[in-house]
């Protein structure tokens, strides 16, 4: 099963090994994943030989939202995403975690098709948001942006007021009725756990805010837009027990009425939060399945030994 | 050796070793001597700019005066006048006797007695200040043309008297009957006491003269004469020398002239170019005669110098010939000149115009005496005062009290200024004072500099810069409109530059994927280092000739290539979404391909009809005023604003209700009817323009005369195109680089939350990269007004002030390029050229202070970035 593979023989020669069979997956103890010690698993995986995904069977009773098809990220000639095939639940909150690098931003930034941006990057494999493909050229990237809510790793606030910075995706919608503007502002920064801090300063330029300020008011900025997919890039980094509580919360308000893709390095958070918990590492998929069983009775000793913070 | 006591296995020493301390030291003090270094240079710049300017400034100069040269016969000096240098002094009494004596001490170095008995019989004389030629009026009604004053040669140092070698410069030394002067530079030279007349021709009554003047032309002199019965004579004296025989013949003609009034005038006075003659009477009347064809002098136009009871007591031209002054017995002096108009009611189409007046201290002016050399004058009053003004700019130079006894004791029947300006030289009845004087540069003032004035020949006050060569030239040292000029050149190139290089810096930093960009930036910078030599020379002798014959063609191509482009991004939206995001990359391509040339094309293709519509056919002769109403020209003046107007008002009324109606539309559906909104909002903006250019029209309000007139070949437009080479690059590069440095993680907020790449750059990254977009152009604001090559060579060079961008002007810099080389060194022209070049250094100044405010300002608001 050993197989040293340059990214575009892995391009050409991986996908038929890695599109991920109905069979399979309701296997996880199949042949093509041997029960492996955790060091030799995440060694084979170092040594850049295939290693499939455990998904656990839950999952495909779920109905998605998103679907990421054997899904590979090139930066450069450096690999950073190995053929992820898994399906983000409709109305769930999922969470993504790993060790640090193991490509979780850079697969959220690919579900809006952020890393467009950046011209060395070349993809393969799909994803379909509620069906549509997102990387078909017929999508229209806007339109797809339009349906997705990100918050990214590090507070990025416009250099504008906190209420201009909230209402942003209203104002590029053409919303000019000052009535709404006011009133999701206010909502959106209370979600955001933010409106009692800045309810007097609304005027004041964002970037007098601290940090952890920043970030809520990027929070409340995405959800302003109303996403059908809240992506959130590990958002309560910079922030407090306090806050992060106030933000879980907002995250358990949130679950039912949207689907919420979540990266985090607490597995707390993550615990405490999600309906489903996918682990990643080194660009693969490892285990994805029902937060409960990733934390509890994971399939895979790796999983286990991350979750219980014994590596990584 | 690696110790194994620390974690890296190697020890630090604790303290900065001598090594990096003195290297630090070395830096510092270097880069600090730098830092001073270049400020010191800079201002050393300006301490020179101004070191040679301020004397422009100084106070005008008067020596103390050297009283008494001489007590004169009771009779008194009938003229005076002075040598060259102005040390050696000249007086011719009345008793025919001529005196010659030194400036500084009055000292007598000849007495000359030349033909005593017909001299003394003497009644009118008159020398041309400056020169010898004089003619005098006698008892009997005759008058003789001749030389009187002193004659300077250069003298060899040899020939110079032993006993006069030793003369301190600046000295005169008599020896025997030889006056040697000796000059700042060591120069010699013998000043020669001259007073030969010609035969005498006959007056026209026999009464004795009252008042001569004479003229010398080319080919003889010219005089006018006056008797006490008013009978009034030209003549012109022609005296040729026969180049065979050396004979000299002297042939006369003239005429008499017969002034409509029969009152006795009491003086007349001829041009200084002998083409008219001019008569004064005494109650201020004043007749100008015609006598370029001498035998026949017509009445060109009479006018009022003055009205009774004050009487006209002097009158004179001054340097030059262009302007007279006129003193009156009120002690006021008027000058005025020549207006040509086309509503003048004289045979000539010239109407004499008082253009300025001089108040005097109400005592009648005594004498009055124009300088030889610029429009300097020189009065005197009967209360004893001693005046020294200028002309061109209305400028009081010097007022001297001369009554004191010591001095003058009285009013100055006689002054002069001596032919160098450097002596002042006044004489009552038996006194005569000599003042040493320097006025400095008394034609440049702060009004001559920066308010309009009244100049010879004009019909009323203007700004005015003109300079030539010629000293008898009025010199016009107005700086407005060179200043005015620059900021023509700079406002209409930044009009020309700013848009396009900020368009191409969003286009370049937000759309352009980076492989193209990389490939079209260090283009764009590489034209930034274009000689501007090369950008004048394409210019001025490719692009004028071009634009003068394509004009119709170019100006509508300025609008419809927008349009066009509009168009075309309209257009695309209609285009199936499948097609459309296909061909995404292409968007560039197809602009630049598709959109600009095909409205090159239809500018090309419908200019004539355009120009046939509004410009009645030829857009040249509707410019140049010859027809057509002013339709065309508002038209064109206000398409771009009636295109915001029509814009707005769309969005503003049909904007929301199309947003609600369109919901549920599918996007092909909605992309037609934006396309209809286009379309209607272009006819909008056609029709806002031609109502309110109907309207201006029909309250006869033109642009002619203001943004539009005569097309001129090397205008404002042309300078515009050209200097945006020089500019374009500067605004793209700086403009580009602030944009593109604007944080990544802003953009990927932005188009995260679903805006466009065009929302994004309009709300995010352009706000945050203000102050490094407003530096760029600032720094394109700078260059543009210190531009030099590209305005002299396209800009024609012409001092115009008027907005007419179909016509030339003249920058500051242009002025200081091409005159400085000319101008003599030390002359005022010389030091209004610096005066010049240090408003231009204020300019610059003054925009990149701003810039630098504004930048800082921007800055303290998004520092926390
Ligand atoms: N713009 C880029 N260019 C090249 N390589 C990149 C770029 N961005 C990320 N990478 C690489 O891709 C891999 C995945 O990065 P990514 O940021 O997705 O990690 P992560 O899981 O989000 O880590 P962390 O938890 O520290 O945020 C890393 O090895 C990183 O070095
Ligand atoms: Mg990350």
């Amino acid at each position: 099963m050993k197989m040293l593979v340059s990214p575009v023989a892995n391009r050409d020669s991986h996908s038929p090994l890695s599109t991920p069979k109905a069979d399979d997956l309701s296997m996880p103890t199949s042949a093509h994943a041997p029960a492996t010690s955790p060091v030799d698993r995440l060694a084979a995986i170092a040594n850049g030989d295939h290693v499939p995904s455990e998904v656990h069977p839950q999952m495909h009773l779920e109905p998605p939202v998103l679907e990421i098809k054997n899904f590979n990220l090139w930066y450069g000639s450096k690999q950073a995403i190995h053929g992820i095939t898994m399906n983000i639940p409709n109305n769930k909150v999922t969470a993504l975690v790993g060790p640090s690098g193991c490509g979780k931003s850079t697969l959220l930034r690919s579900v809006n098709r952020l890393n467009d941006l950046l011209n060395n990057v070349r993809i393969d494999g799909d994803m379909r948001l509620n069906g549509d493909s997102i990387y078909n050229s017929r999508m229209d990237v806007i339109d797809l942006r339009k349906r997705m809510g990100m918050v990214f790793q590090k507070p990025n606030p416009f250099p504008m007021s906190i209420y201009e910075n909230v209402v942003y995706s209203l104002r590029i919608d053409g919303e000019r009725n000052r009535g709404v503007l006011d009133q999701i502002c206010e909502k959106s920064l209370r979600g955001a756990a933010l409106w009692d801090e800045v309810k007097d300063r609304l005027t004041e330029t964002a970037l007098g805010l601290s940090g952890g300020q920043q970030q809520r008011l990027c929070i409340a900025r995405a959800i302003a837009a109303e996403p059908e997919v809240l992506l959130l890039d590990e958002p309560c980094s910079a922030l407090d027990p306090i806050a992060t509580g106030k933000v879980e919360d907002l995250i358990q308000e949130l679950r039912g009425t949207y689907s919420v893709l979540i990266v985090t390095h607490n597995m707390q958070q993550a615990s405490r939060t999600s309906d489903f918990t996918a682990f990643m590492y080194l660009g693969r998929l490892i285990e994805y399945g029902p937060t409960t069983e990733i934390f509890t009775k994971p399939i895979l000793k790796e999983t286990e030994a991350y979750v219980t913070g014994r590596f990584g | 050796m690696l110790s194994k006591t620390t974690f890296t296995g190697r020890t630090r020493r604790r303290s900065t070793s001598l090594r990096v301390r003195v290297g630090d030291l070395v830096a510092r003090v270097l880069i600090t001597m730098g830092g001073i270094g270049t400020i010191v240079a800079v201002l050393l710049v300006c301490v020179f700019l101004l070191s040679v300017a301020f004397p422009l400034f100084r106070a005008p100069t008067i020596g103390p005066p050297r009283a008494t040269l001489h007590d004169v016969t009771p009779t008194g000096p009938v003229a005076l006048g002075a040598d060259e240098s102005g040390s050696v002094v000249w007086s011719l009494e009345s008793t025919g006797r001529m005196m010659v004596s030194k400036a500084v001490d009055g000292a007598v170095l000849a007495v000359l007695t030349p033909d005593q008995t017909t001299l003394s019989h003497m009644t009118a004389v008159s020398v041309e200040p400056g020169t010898l030629d004089a003619v005098i009026g006698f008892e009997d009604g005759s008058f003789r043309t001749g030389r009187i004053g002193l004659e300077s040669t250069f003298l060899a140092a040899t020939d110079v008297p032993a006993s006069l070698a030793s003369i301190p410069k600046r000295g005169v030394g008599l020896d025997g009957d030889t006056i040697v002067f000796h000059s700042q530079t060591g120069q010699f030279s013998r000043i020669v006491p001259v007073c030969e007349l010609l035969e005498p021709s006959s007056g026209v009554t026999g009464a004795p003269l009252q008042s001569v003047d004479c003229t010398k032309l080319t080919s003889g002199s010219l005089v006018a004469v006056l008797d006490s019965e008013g009978g009034i004579r030209v003549e012109f004296i022609e005296s040729r020398r026969n180049l065979l025989t050396d004979e000299v013949i002297v042939t006369t003609s003239g005429a008499v002239i017969t002034p409509t009034s029969m009152i006795p005038a009491s003086f007349v006075r001829l041009s200084s170019l002998g083409d008219q003659v001019f008569i004064v009477w005494d109650n201020g009347l004043a007749e100008r005669w015609d006598i370029r064809t001498i035998e026949s002098p017509r009445l060109a136009e009479s006018f009022n110098l003055t009205n009774a009871p004050t009487r006209i007591v002097a009158m004179e031209h001054l340097f030059g010939g262009m302007a007279l002054a006129a003193a009156d017995s009120d002690g006021i002096v008027n000058i005025w000149t020549g207006v040509r108009s086309d509503t003048a009611t004289s045979s000539d189409g010239v109407t004499m115009t008082a253009t300025k007046t001089f108040s005097g201290d109400g005592t009648a002016i005594t004498a009055l005496a124009p300088s030889p050399r610029s429009r300097l004058l020189a009065v005197a009053s009967a209360s004893g005062m001693l005046r020294l003004l200028y002309s061109t700019n209305s400028r009081l130079i010097q007022s001297l009290d001369t009554s004191d006894s010591k001095l003058l004791g009285g009013s100055a029947s006689t002054v002069i200024i001596s032919p160098r300006e450097n002596r002042l030289i006044a004489a009552t009845q038996n006194r005569m004072v000599a003042w040493e004087f320097n006025a400095g540069f008394p034609e440049v003032s702060f009004v001559s500099l920066f308010r309009p004035l009244w100049y010879e020949n004009y019909p009323s006050e203007i700004h005015a810069w003109e300079t030539t060569g010629h000293e008898s030239f009025e010199s016009k040292f107005g700086l407005i409109p060179l200043i005015f000029g620059t900021l023509k050149a700079t406002l209409f190139s930044m009009l020309f530059a700013v848009p396009i290089a900020l368009c191409a810096a969003i286009y370049s930093s937000q759309f352009m994927s980076s492989r193209w960009k990389n490939r079209v930036k260090p283009v764009i910078e590489l034209m930034a280092g274009l000689p501007s030599v090369v950008l004048g020379f394409f210019a001025g002798l490719v692009l004028a000739p071009l634009v003068e014959q394509g004009l119709m063609p170019i100006l509508t191509s300025v609008f419809l290539v927008p349009l066009t482009i509009l168009a075309g991004a309209h257009f695309w939206q209609i285009v199936p979404s499948g097609l459309r995001s296909k061909w995404a990359g292409f968007r560039f391509a197809l602009v630049s391909l598709v959109a600009i040339p095909l409205g090159c094309l239809c500018a090309h293709t419908a200019s004539p009809t355009i120009e046939r519509l509004l410009f009645q056919g030829d857009i040249q002769a509707w410019l140049d005023g010859r027809g057509g109403s002013g339709l065309g020209g508002w038209m064109l003046a206000l398409l771009p604003f009636s295109g915001i107007l029509a814009m707005l008002l769309l969005e503003r009324l049909i904007g929301p209700v199309l947003r609600r109606v369109s919901q549920d539309w599918s996007e092909q559906q909605a992309a037609l009817v934006l396309c209809g909104k286009f379309l209607v909002s272009v006819g909008l903006t056609l029709a806002i323009a031609m109502v309110a250019g109907m309207f201006f029209d029909s309250l006869r309000f033109d642009t002619r005369g203001g943004l539009f007139g005569t097309y001129v070949q090397r205008n404002a437009l042309v300078v515009g195109i050209g200097m945006s080479f020089a500019i374009i690059p500067l605004i793209f590069t700086i403009a580009d680089d602030a944009l593109s440095s604007v944080p990544e993680h802003l953009r990927s907020a932005s188009l995260g939350a679903g805006a466009t790449p065009w929302q994004t750059a309009v709300r995010v990254i352009i706000p945050t990269a203000a102050s490094g977009l407003f530096s760029a152009v600032m720094i394109g604001l700078g260059r543009a007004v210190g531009e030099t090559m590209i305005v002299l060579m396209a800009a024609g060079n012409t001092p115009i002030m008027g907005w007419n961008i179909f016509n030339g002007f003249q920058t500051l810099s242009a002025a200081i390029a091409t005159e400085l080389p000319e101008a003599a060194r030390g002359t005022s022209h010389y030091r209004v050229l610096f005066l010049a070049a240090v408003v231009l250094f204020f300019m610059t100044f003054v925009v990149n202070t701003i810039a630098e405010f504004v930048r800082q300002r921007f800055r303290r608001r998004f520092h926390e970035l």
